[in-house]
């Protein structure tokens, strides 16, 4: 079995049972979610994502649950694995901090050193 | 080199995208305005541009400030950024070197990342933390933005529908670049993508001369019609780069010629059935475009059922 196999096991168990207490807490059924999120969230669906099938949902269906449950958004992200410690990601992979158009990947150094730019010049315009 | 695909998403968050641009395009009174106004866009997003050169002298100030080595990381950066968004602070930083209509792209796609709802709150959080986007999500959200701002750019279908009243020709979406105010390059990739003909574009560097082969022009990028793919297959050009031995590097306008005007050239289909194509090229000066489309099937294969 490789390592990453429990990793994805638990993020999707660790999200869908938080997905499902969100909704028992709003006292919503499956088929309530569904008509919150404009059908774009079907109740097979989400019971799967409840029960842990599904390990990492779309970025799009997280964020239709973020907004009928009333949960955060970032919270449902980082649960799914979206949201990661900086500086993990291989080389040529895209950079996740700056939002940029940009002709190539930053690396993480260029990343940070971009972004305290930013802070600085925000701090100057203040 | 061959760039990275940068727009491809699947029906589904294509469906996603093209509703949100409709939503930028109609809530900023937009729709059916030409050329887009891209301010009004970036108003309905939120964002605001900073009027200053990313290479501002608060930079270089803080460059001279000792902090040698974080001013070298900085300026590699910046020279590797055409467009930024700082998420937290509502502003849009721009490479103000850009020709207008590359910056009015550039505009569009950093509006993207502040007006699609499930990007901007998480660019918010990562940029004052120790965390991330993954690299897939961030690389989602780039395309979803490329998409965006090329739908708003050329008002979801209104380009294509403008260009189907015109002769198929690499002049149709040169022509038409100038009334949306986008680049050649753009507009002949969203004439492409969009066509119902079977037509790709090989979109090459411009050639540099080369002892022996001539002259040899890299491929930058393929852009294929759906039919086209069909017919074809996904990855239909896959040499490095042309040069005047093969049909396409003999397209390649010489001197101070713009274009080559039209060639007959045969494609093979992944059936192997030969088709006649037609094959033109243009070139800006920055790259040479050659667009191809299939106008006939000359060898078909026949398959005999039996009674």
């Amino acid at each position: 079995m490789s390592d990453e196999k429990p990793d994805e096991t638990n993020t999707a168990e660790s999200l869908g049972r938080y997905l499902k207490s969100a909704r028992l807490g709003s006292k919503m059924t499956l088929r309530d979610v569904e008509e919150a999120t404009g059908k774009e969230v079907s109740n097979a669906y989400l019971s799967q994502l409840e029960s842990g099938k599904i390990s990492k949902p779309s970025v799009h269906v997280l964020y239709a649950l973020s907004t009928s449950l009333g949960v955060p958004y970032e919270t449902l992200m980082e649960r799914a694995g979206y949201i990661v410690p900086s500086g993990q990601r291989a080389e040529g992979q895209k950079h996740g901090k700056a939002a940029t158009y940009s002709i190539d990947n930053l690396s993480s150094d260029e990343e940070k050193e971009l972004m305290d730019y930013l802070n600085f010049i925000r701090s100057k315009r203040k | 080199m061959r760039r990275p695909d940068d727009c491809s998403l699947t029906p589904g968050q294509l469906a996603i995208i093209r509703r949100e641009a409709e939503r930028a395009l109609r809530e900023a009174g937009a729709l059916g305005v030409f050329p887009t106004p891209v301010e009004r866009i970036m108003s309905v997003a939120n964002v605001e541009e900073v009027e200053e050169d990313l290479l501002t002298p608060g930079l270089l100030a803080k460059i001279r400030a000792g902090a040698e080595k974080a001013g070298g990381i900085l300026k590699r950066a910046i020279s590797k950024v055409m467009g930024l968004f700082h998420a937290s602070a509502g502003l849009v930083y721009l490479d103000q070197s850009l020709i207008e209509v590359k910056k009015r792209f550039v505009r569009l796609h950093e509006s993207a990342h502040g007006f699609l709802p499930w990007q901007r709150p998480l660019y918010a959080v990562v940029e004052d933390c120790d965390k991330s986007l993954d690299p897939d999500a961030a690389d989602l959200f780039d395309r979803e933005a490329n998409v965006f701002a090329s739908e708003v750019l050329f008002q979801l279908d209104a380009f294509r529908d403008m260009a189907e009243s015109r002769t198929f020709e690499v002049w149709t979406p040169v022509r038409l670049a100038k009334q949306f105010k986008a680049s050649i390059y753009a507009s002949i990739r969203q004439y492409v993508s969009k066509n119902y003909r079977a037509c790709a574009v090989v979109v090459l560097d411009m050639p540099g001369l080369i002892e022996g082969d001539g002259f040899r022009a890299n491929l930058r990028r393929v852009v294929q019609s759906p039919s086209f793919t069909q017919l074809f297959g996904e990855n239909f050009w896959t040499a490095p780069y042309y040069t005047p031995a093969d049909a396409i590097g003999r397209l390649i306008p010489q001197g101070k010629r713009k274009s080559s005007g039209k060639r007959n050239i045969a494609l093979v289909d992944r059936n192997g059935t030969r088709h006649e194509c037609i094959a033109e090229s243009f070139t800006q000066g920055h790259q040479v475009f050659v667009l191809v489309h299939s106008v006939k099937t000359l060898t078909a294969k026949f398959v005999f059922y039996a009674a």
